[in-house]
């Protein structure tokens, strides 16, 4: 180990050590984000870059690309669509997992070892996308918005890892809560839910997470186009072009969604995760680490 | 008492068998189902649906089915039992698993004569043979949707730029000329960069020595057959791509093909560019269509004061033009071969199937009323036909000149691709009548593209054949790619035949010749 300089043997030689780690590193990062860099420039410019080359300033800068994104009504319909979706679906399915977790982790409950064996077996099987989609349709859930609430509400992953750090409080809290009169639900509300904080946070965030990015259940769920979520509206118009049998069908047009549009559409619609994500970030590590299984 | 309630029972009697009236009136609109080809899903309450529901009498239900994944969620509306009653098979050789799956309503040429006479008439007109494609086991299921351009072979593109520098004045009519022409391109600097760094071809030029003797074996998803000494055989197994893939493998040892053709020539983005191409790489693609590579100024058409005009580069041309202002670019026929074939692939004319649903198949008036619908897009007159699929005439899209059957997308919807299918323009299929349109013209006419393409002589997918295709066409990639690169020599096609037939290419060999020779009887 050496620390800036100094090397541990302890003379007092310049050590390279940390400056070609660090280069190295920069250099990494640079790599990584260069397409995303890549597509802001796109984004901006009205030639098709993938013909004329990679640049990072942009060839021939204009807002058009950005006029016709904001412009289209489906992306605001999509956005709304999206962020109810995800508020709701992240705060339901916190609750569901809590409530669900909480008994599951205390050693009292009867026959808990069935209860969460059986949930487990569920992650292991699933029954397919037909069998699903019958499912949903039968509950009467196509075309309304709990369809892409309901079916994914508890990951049986996500129950694991709460319930293993449940089973760390210590015993005594509930038990003093308890001789102090409080009721079940008082308890895990009052006392259990507060310490809890770190394994709230990770798990609404992938929650969360899953839901920004949803896109698939959507498709074979919704069939008006005002219930779409913002994924869906953008996967359609960055895969314009690619499918030659488009053409033949439709025609005449000559003017193909150019891909500095497909650039200033994907950017609009990852922002705003991208801004959320480096404040939860650090729950999110901590959080990985905490529900491991241990014994 | 009893009177007032007698009374009262009697008002109330009244007024709910008026309600009831009133409600089964509302009811008895035939209500239809559709699944169609979409870019965009189409609101209830679109401007054409609605349009189209007051002229046919009925309600629309659109299924809004993703065309990207078309197959995928049809399958899974078809297992919970929602079976559209216009019905569309995008992928044309799946006519028969949807006949075998009970999923789709028997429609026989009696009905569609009655129903959709002008649907009937320009089919057998224009395509003839094409509608018998849509019989299984002799019913007709469905109706064929015939593309009108694809008689139009793919083009044959050379950089005449670079021609020039080679000393070259005249497109290569035979393979031998073909062959002269590329090694210079590969060797001789056209570019004039001073290093080795242009090829002749790549993948897409592959298709045009193939043509040249008669085949299309590679680098297509549908199976292409030929008849070979009146049997049918698949290209891919054809005694001639022996000969192709010896005289490609010795081209790519010498540098002529480049080593990257494996990749293909487009690199993602709008499919039609040859990024190889556009980028100078190679001389030669035939890569896209024919309207993709129209320089300006080759032909006139008519804009939109109604005067003719120069017309505007076509797509992938533009791009060229924009990286690199002095290309200049020569149009080639198919080349003739040591065999003394001449041509170069065609796409097939057979696109898609429209069928009726099963579950209409008890209401003959539904029946009936789908065809109607289907008819619609065969109407003679250009601008109701039109109408049908773009919207109204003078709103969305104005005609320039009725007899090159010429027309613009009036502002902003001619940016807009998938306008089309958001007001409701989800009813109407492709009909093979002939492109009057100038593009079209001049492929025909000044540079002779309507002859010479090689089309397959079985365009519906087979049950045996579409069960092996996979695996079949991915053996084949193997040894085509593995002969021409040279990790493979030319004598292991021999290999490549028995294993591709071991695999079940004799199954459908068989069951082509099959139907070959049923269909000919008819």
């Amino acid at each position: 180990m050496s620390i800036a300089g100094h090397n541990i043997r302890g003379g007092r030689g310049f050590d390279a050590f940390p400056a070609i780690n660090g280069f190295l590193m920069i250099c990494f990062c640079f790599i990584t984000l260069y397409p995303f860099l890549f597509l802001i420039t796109s984004s901006f410019s009205a030639l098709n870059a993938s013909v004329n080359g990679l640049s990072l300033i942009p060839r021939s800068f204009t807002a058009d690309n950005y006029d016709r994104v904001l412009r289209n009504p489906l992306i605001y319909s999509g956005f709304k669509n999206t962020v109810v979706r995800t508020l709701l679906g992240t705060a339901l399915s916190l609750l569901a997992t809590l409530t669900l977790a909480y008994p599951l982790s205390r050693k009292y409950f009867p026959n808990r070892g069935l209860w969460t064996g059986l949930i487990v077996f569920t992650m292991f099987f699933s029954g397919g996308l037909i069998p699903t989609y019958l499912l949903v349709r039968t509950l009467g859930l196509i075309d309304k918005p709990w369809a892409l609430i309901l079916p994914e509400l508890i990951s049986a992953y996500n129950f694991v890892i709460v319930r293993n750090y449940m089973q760390t409080i210590p015993d005594a809290l509930e038990e003093s809560a308890k001789i102090d009169g409080a009721n079940d639900i008082k308890i895990l509300f009052r006392i259990i839910l507060p310490t809890c904080k770190p394994i709230i946070a990770t798990v609404a965030l992938w929650v969360a997470v899953w839901h920004w990015n949803a896109w698939f259940d959507c498709l074979i769920y919704i069939t008006k186009p005002a219930g779409e979520v913002l994924q869906l509206v953008m996967r359609r118009i960055v895969i314009q072009g690619t499918d030659q049998i488009t053409e033949m069908m439709g025609g005449k047009h000559d003017a193909i969604t150019p891909e500095g549009l497909k650039a200033a559409t994907i950017l609009v619609t990852t922002l705003p995760i991208l801004c959320v994500y480096p404040f939860v970030q650090k729950y999110f590590v901590k959080g990985v680490m905490m529900g491991s299984l241990k014994g | 008492m009893k009177g007032n309630a007698k009374k009262a029972l009697a008002i109330l009697g009244i007024g709910l068998c008026l309600v009831g009236a009133g409600w089964a009136q509302t009811g008895t609109k035939m209500k239809i189902t559709v699944a169609n080809y979409q870019m965009e899903p189409t609101p209830p309450d679109a401007e054409l649906l609605k349009a189209y529901e007051n002229k046919f009498g009925v309600d629309f239900d659109v299924f809004n089915i993703d065309h990207d994944k078309y197959h995928e969620l049809l399958n899974v509306k078809l297992a919970a039992g929602e079976i559209p009653d216009f019905f569309y098979i995008k992928q044309a050789d799946t006519l028969g698993t949807y006949v075998k799956q009970g999923v789709l309503a028997k429609l026989s040429p009696e009905l569609i004569q009655k129903n959709a006479p002008n649907l009937w008439k320009v089919i057998t007109t224009y395509a003839p043979g094409y509608m018998e494609m849509g019989k299984v086991n002799g019913i007709q299921y469905g109706i064929p949707s015939v593309n009108p351009t694809n008689i139009i072979h793919i083009p044959l593109i050379y950089r005449a730029d670079w021609m020039k520098k080679v000393g070259v004045t005249k497109t290569p009519e035979t393979l031998a000329e073909f062959e002269s022409l590329m090694y210079k391109f590969a060797k001789n600097d056209p570019a004039g960069t001073g290093k080795k760094d242009t090829y002749g071809l790549s993948r897409d030029g592959l298709t045009a020595v193939f043509g040249a003797f008669g085949l299309v074996p590679f680098d297509v998803e549908t199976d292409y057959w030929m008849l070979d000494g009146g049997k049918v055989i698949n290209d891919s197994v054809a005694p001639a791509a022996k000969q192709a893939l010896a005289l490609l493998a010795k081209w790519y040892k010498d540098g002529v093909i480049d080593p990257e053709f494996v990749t293909g020539e487009n690199q993602g983005g709008y499919w039609a560019i040859s990024h190889a191409f556009v980028k100078g790489r190679i001389g030669f693609t035939a890569h896209a269509n024919y309207y993709h590579w129209a320089m300006p100024g080759v032909f006139q058409q008519v804009d939109d004061s109604g005067k003719k005009t120069p017309n505007q580069p076509g797509a992938v041309a533009k791009e060229l033009l924009a990286s690199n202002p002095s290309a200049q670019l020569a149009y080639g026929p198919p080349l003739k071969g040591p065999t003394g074939k001449q041509g170069i692939k065609q796409y097939n004319r057979l696109m898609n199937f429209y069928c009726v649903g099963k579950l209409a198949e008890n209401d003959p008036a539904k029946v009936a009323k789908v065809l109607q619908i289907l008819d619609e897009s065969a109407n003679p007159d250009f601008v109701a036909r039109t109408s049908f699929k773009f919207g109204q005439e003078g709103k969305y899209w104005k005609l320039l000149d009725k007899d090159s059957e010429a027309f613009n997308f009036i502002a902003p919807y001619d940016k807009d691709e998938s306008y089309w299918s958001r007001i409701g323009g989800v009813l109407s299929m492709e009909v093979p009548y002939p492109p009057k349109e100038a593009g079209a013209q001049w492929a025909i006419q000044k540079l002779g593209y309507g002859k010479y393409g090689i089309e397959s002589v079985i365009q519906v997918g087979l049950p045996k054949a579409m069960k092996y295709k996979d695996e079949l066409m991915k053996i084949r990639d193997q040894y085509y790619i593995g002969i021409i690169t040279g990790a493979m020599p030319v004598s292991a096609f021999d290999e490549f035949v028995q294993k591709y037939m071991a695999s079940g290419g004799a199954e459908a060999q068989q069951e082509a010749n099959d139907y070959y020779a049923a269909q000919s009887k008819k």
